[in-house]
């Protein structure tokens, strides 16, 4: 038993072979780690056998999940020895990341994985993915075309587009028209929207429902107002660093947001609010508008009514030259570096994307298709056909902000949450992440 | 009886033979036991324990993606470290928490001694000590978002008695999300802080109060002079415990309740560890910053464990 410190202490000697002991186990490290990082990874491999496919959405979804079945039942049918597996995975960003990482960095894992656009999972993990660009049909990679952005990159491809999402407001027609507003009326510009808003906080509804603890509504907004503002040039210029972050066009994005969110046109506590807990202030008629993702926009029309549900676009963008609609690529399939079926998994990921399946999607979960070629007009959503309409019009899909990398996205987010808390002005706020966009390069 | 006697006794030519045996073999017979069944623990402690800091040595010299093979960059992670606002603010953030160190050690102990003394604390209020003991941080974490909330039960309660104007989003104010914070881990340690003092003085011999009662102490000179003392090692114990919980613990808590926010003021060196590695993909300054933390703590522990020993001596 130790009854003092001084007893505690470990003599010179002691402490010294102790030293030595850690100085060897630290020389030997990066050969350890060298001998972990092998190169070793999967080439066209086999045209038969089981196919692993990590999927995120199936444990949730139940709408997804059939649609998703009904696929690997057309591709098993037309390959013949294959067979899919579909392993159901945490729902939740963070937590997948982490075994994306654990699985890519082991060298195991999945053929085929469902990975978030842009920075948010491919480009994040794009050392860890194959290039399908020669293993699938050019005819499905030329159908998703205007949604490639999400997963290319350095003349590879590194997986397809299933579908596309984007940033809209949905509103209550009801609300609207007990405030005295014209359900009807399209919304086409900022002054509209703010209008709209102030109109149904004075007839005592909350304007616009939103949780924004994660800061992800801060994201949404840039989306959802830069197209009114700046060009589809603008907003490549910001992604490429050619345009700073303080530029005027980015202050007058974050000014505008942060005035609604003064004037009170988002839920009260929308700050300490998660992003998941806000949908029933519209939902049980509280809220006249809500801010949210186009693939949501099936399930909002089943709780106030589909006939009752309608949609509000990014504010200017018919107006946007050259036109270029704010929708992001929803989620992308693509296939693990280290796959011995790297082929058959490329062939799979095509049959994922293609016409058929995104005619499913559309009709049975109401997920946008990226794929052209795909059949978007019946539906007994009118939502759904409308948002359809709107993006067949334009020929670019692509939401500023989806080109950012992680850490950049993750500094605007919380940098704008000290701008609406009042710690920070706009400019003092874009300055910080222009710092962290100048040290990402 | 004989027989016993006869077998424990080394007979002359095996005592000849033992005593021929070379010193450096004698040591290795005496010791190979303990080590044969110490092996497998220190093999478990050297792959889950010794080797992921080693690792992290090697790759906090690294730009690493966690993917690829990792490009060898010097000390730029730490000189990175040394100008980055967001580190510096986690650092500051968990200074402040160091700052209330004091607190953290004397008030399980107040609470210990209370009980022992039996002059406060029923047995409902020690269960509600230690029922935080029970609940996950994630949980106490989630569980404290929504009693924060504008619209959640405390601000409810000040609207109730006329407070309605103190209500605010106390986990999105930049200067209420740390007081909130220190105060929602601090409930959350108490019970196991005060469990820990309670041990302490259940092993408090009793002839030393009856002493202590014969020679006229009143209860508060009984609590300085004999209960304190007594205390001093598990103070010791416990403070060097929180300390390092500072650096390495508070991430469930913070995740779950602010996610470092706003901005990154309730963000903790952990957090940020975190959010290097997992959010921002940037493993190897992540690695520096796990690296230095380990680096810091150890100097502090030092510091904190002389101070201790300079108060033993004095």
């Amino acid at each position: 038993m130790i009854h003092s410190i001084a007893e505690a202490r470990p003599d010179r000697r002691r402490f010294l072979r102790l030293l030595g002991g850690g100085a060897a186990v630290m020389a030997a490290g990066p050969v350890l780690a060298a001998c972990g990082a092998d190169e070793t990874s999967g080439g066209g491999g086999e045209m038969t056998g089981e196919l692993e496919v990590w999927d995120f959405l199936r444990a949730a979804w139940p709408e997804w999940k059939q649609v998703q079945t009904r696929a690997d039942e057309r591709f098993q049918g037309a390959h013949e020895g294959a067979t899919v597996k579909r392993v159901e995975q945490p729902s939740d960003t963070a937590t997948y990341n982490q075994l994306l990482q654990s699985a890519i960095t082991s060298r195991s894992g999945p053929d085929v994985l469902l990975m978030q656009p842009y920075t948010a999972g491919v480009f994040s993990f794009q050392s860890g993915l194959a290039d399908i660009t020669d293993a699938v049909d050019p005819a499905i990679v030329e159908a998703v075309e205007p949604s490639l952005a999400s997963a290319q990159a350095d003349g590879k491809l590194y997986g397809l587009p299933t579908g596309l999402q984007a940033n809209v407001i949905f509103y209550n027609k009801e609300i609207f028209a007990a405030a005295g507003l014209d359900p009807d009326a399209a919304i086409t510009t900022y002054d509209q929207l703010v209008g709209a808003g102030q109109q149904l906080k004075s007839a005592g509804y909350t304007p616009i429902a939103g949780g924004n603890k994660e800061g992800e509504i801060n994201g949404w907004m840039n989306s959802f107002l830069f197209p009114g503002l700046g060009t589809y040039e603008d907003s490549l210029k910001l992604a490429s660093g050619e345009m700073e972050f303080t530029d005027d066009l980015m202050v007058e994005v974050v000014e505008r947001y942060v005035a609604m969110v003064s004037q009170g046109l988002f839920t009260e506590g929308m700050q300490s609010m998660p992003l998941s807990d806000y949908e029933p202030q519209f939902r049980n008629g509280e809220a006249g508008m809500i801010l949210s993702l186009a693939t949501n926009g099936i399930n909002l029309s089943g709780a106030v009514g589909n006939d009752n549900l309608g949609v509000i676009q990014a504010p200017g963008i018919a107006s946007a030259t050259p036109h270029y609609y704010p929708a992001g690529t929803a989620l992308v399939w693509c296939v693990s570096r280290f796959s011995e079926r790297a082929d058959l998994a490329a062939e799979f990921v095509a049959s994922l994307a293609d016409a058929d399946t995104s005619q499913d999607l559309y009709t049975t979960v109401g997920w946008l298709p990226a794929n052209t070629t795909a059949e978007t007009g019946d539906t007994d959503y009118p939502v759904l056909a409308e948002m359809a309409d709107a993006y067949s019009t334009y020929e670019i899909h692509e939401a500023p902000g989806t080109q950012w990398r992680a850490d950049l996205a993750n500094a605007y987010k919380s940098q704008l949450q000290l701008v609406i808390a009042g710690s920070a002005s706009a400019v003092e706020a874009l300055a910080e992440v222009q710092r962290v966009a100048d040290q990402s390069r | 009886m004989v027989s016993t006697h006869m077998s424990l006794q080394r007979p002359a030519a095996e005592e000849a033979a033992h005593s021929r045996r070379p010193a450096s073999r004698r040591r290795w017979v005496r010791w190979a036991p303990a080590v044969l069944f110490l092996a497998p623990a220190v093999a478990i402690l050297a792959v889950f324990r010794v080797l992921p800091f080693v690792y992290a040595g090697y790759y906090s010299l690294t730009e690493w993606d966690g993917i690829e093979p990792p490009t060898f960059v010097g000390v730029d992670n730490y000189a990175r470290l040394l100008s980055d606002p967001v580190a510096l603010e986690a650092i500051k953030n968990t200074g402040l928490l160091v700052l209330t160190l004091p607190l953290w050690i004397f008030l399980p102990m107040a609470i210990a001694i209370l009980v022992h003394e039996g002059m406060w604390l029923g047995r409902a209020i020690r269960l509600a000590l230690v029922i935080p003991i029970l609940l996950s941080p994630a949980i106490i974490g989630l569980y404290f978002s929504l009693v924060l909330r504008l619209d959640g039960p405390v601000n409810e309660l000040l609207g109730a008695i006329g407070l309605g104007g103190l209500a605010t989003e106390w986990l999105a104010e930049p200067h209420t999300v740390m007081p909130a914070f220190l105060t929602i881990a601090l409930w959350g340690a108490l019970g196991l802080g005060t469990l820990f003092y309670g041990a302490g003085l259940a092993s408090l011999d009793d002839e030393l109060y009856e002493a202590a009662a014969i020679d006229g102490a009143s209860t508060l000179q009984r609590v300085r002079h004999v209960t304190i003392p007594h205390l001093r090692p598990v103070a010791v114990f416990w403070s060097l415990f929180v300390l390092i919980s500072f650096f390495t613990a508070m991430f469930p808590l913070l995740f779950t309740l602010t996610s470092g926010g706003p901005g990154h003021r309730s963000t903790t060196i952990d957090l940020y560890i975190y959010q290097a590695a997992f959010e921002n993909f940037d493993f190897g300054y992540s690695a520096a910053l796990g690296t230095s933390v380990l680096l810091l703590v150890a100097v502090l522990a030092v510091i904190q464990l002389r101070l201790i020993a300079r108060g033993d001596e004095a």
